[in-house]
């Protein structure tokens, strides 16, 4: 939905009417590839909206992530997201808080063909991920499977565990529309290996912040929503076909 | 583009569902209970099984449960050469009364003793779904109290092992 309202932005009409100043036949027009497509460069910077709204309705967390991407080449992206967490994780034996702050950088490949001067994305692509964070043990129970003299409450024992880090890769499902002239909502899910995990002695790392709750395996998962905004740096132009001329000398 | 979006949802649901770690499986080594074995002094080697052996903790109404599918008063008496009992995870000694042969009619036929246990406790890091296991470590100097009622069942007791790790070895010997 989000691709077709950004086809009307102002900038790809522009170009409509040079397509039609350039060739009367139709046919013509293609074999001679005389429409000059112009593609933006620059920044792009924003933020994950899950993130910061699920502090207003989730008391347990606390979360900022801001996103980046420079466009390197006409299909590749290098992207960046810097983030903080504080997450209360209450399982049913264990009670404990991660706070940290981790970076992931890497880039995206788009691999959606636009038309015209459209700038949407649909992208893969890799990143590598590092957090550095504390973990609270506030409280936990003991596991009795024979509980003769009765089932034991939690103990509260606040017991912090200070200068974990754990690295991981990631693989990048993003979606990436312009709704507005240079604005953007993007979606994006993660596929995360755990490639390293400091784990405290005597305890474990139930969740790091930027790599989520961890499971028994080393896999993870991850989703963002994001907003951001592009700001143009400069601009190339390409035929619409180039590739296809460029490929003639070759033979 | 569809196809593209269907994989996208693919991607998301499809790990949706992997929380499978939330519930300790009944595999896991978790807090051991203290095994003893038992020897008929007539054949100290080998382990021989007790008579109707009644186990309860002090202070607690109902006895241990070792037949779990027997009925009645059945289910607590125990005929086998090795028993568990939990230990008290919240205080540093539990104590229990034995009584062997608990359903003889006779009432001179019954015989009670009575252990405490003395021990450290240490609590353990087990996993996401099991949350903390407690060992337990006996008393070096004094791991046990005996006493009893009459003339002891018990002839002799031996600590195989001090350190309460695991199920799957014997803590304690008992001689009758």
């Amino acid at each position: 939905m989000f691709l077709g309202q950004a086809q009307e932005t102002p900038e790809t009409k522009k170009s409509i009417p040079e397509k039609k100043e350039t060739a009367k036949p139709e046919i013509q027009e293609i074999k001679t590839d005389s429409v000059v497509k112009t593609d933006r460069y620059g920044l792009r910077v924003g933020l994950d909206l899950y993130k910061l709204t699920r502090g207003l309705y989730d008391k347990d967390y606390k979360g900022i992530e801001v996103v980046a991407d420079w466009r390197l080449t006409k299909k590749y992206y290098l992207a960046a997201e810097l983030g903080f967490e504080d997450k209360t994780t209450d399982d049913d034996r264990l009670n404990s808080t991660a706070t940290g702050t981790y970076i992931k950088g890497g880039f995206d490949y788009n691999f959606y063909e636009n038309w015209l001067d459209m700038e949407n994305l649909i992208t893969i692509g890799l990143r590598g991920g590092f957090s550095s964070f504390s973990q609270d043990l506030n409280s936990y129970k003991i596991y009795n499977p024979n509980p003769y003299w009765g089932e034991e409450s939690s103990l509260v024992v606040n017991q912090k565990y200070n200068g974990l880090s754990a690295a991981w890769a990631e693989v990048v499902l993003g979606l990436k529309a312009e709704v507005f002239q240079n604005l953007f909502v993007g979606f994006g899910v993660q596929l995360k290996l755990l490639a390293m995990n400091n784990k405290p002695s005597g305890f474990d790392n139930l969740y790091i912040p930027g790599f989520n709750r961890t499971y028994d395996g080393s896999f993870g998962v991850g989703f963002n929503y994001t907003v951001s905004y592009f700001i143009p740096i400069y601009k190339k132009k390409t035929m619409a076909s180039e590739i296809k001329k460029t490929e003639k000398p070759k033979k | 583009m569809k196809k593209i979006i269907s994989i996208v949802l693919l991607f998301a649901f499809g790990f949706s569902s992997c929380e499978k770690d939330d519930i300790c499986d009944a595999n896991t080594p978790t807090t051991p209970r203290l095994v003893i074995t038992f020897y008929d002094d007539i054949d100290p080697t080998t382990p021989a099984p007790v008579l109707n052996l009644k186990v309860e903790g002090e202070g607690e109404d109902t006895p241990i449960i070792f037949n779990p599918g027997a009925a009645g008063e059945a289910q607590y008496l125990a005929n086998t050469s090795s028993i568990k009992l939990p230990l008290k995870t919240n205080e540093d000694t539990v104590t229990y009364k034995f009584t062997y042969n608990a359903n003889s009619p006779t009432p001179g036929a019954i015989v009670v003793d009575y252990l405490t246990f003395r021990y450290t406790r240490e609590n353990i890091y087990v996993s996401r779904a099991c949350g903390f296991k407690m060992n337990f470590v006996l008393d070096p100097l004094e791991p046990y109290v005996h006493t009893s009622d009459g003339t002891p069942w018990m002839l002799n007791i031996t600590v195989k092992n001090r350190n309460i790790v695991s199920e799957n070895e014997t803590h304690l010997d008992i001689l009758f």
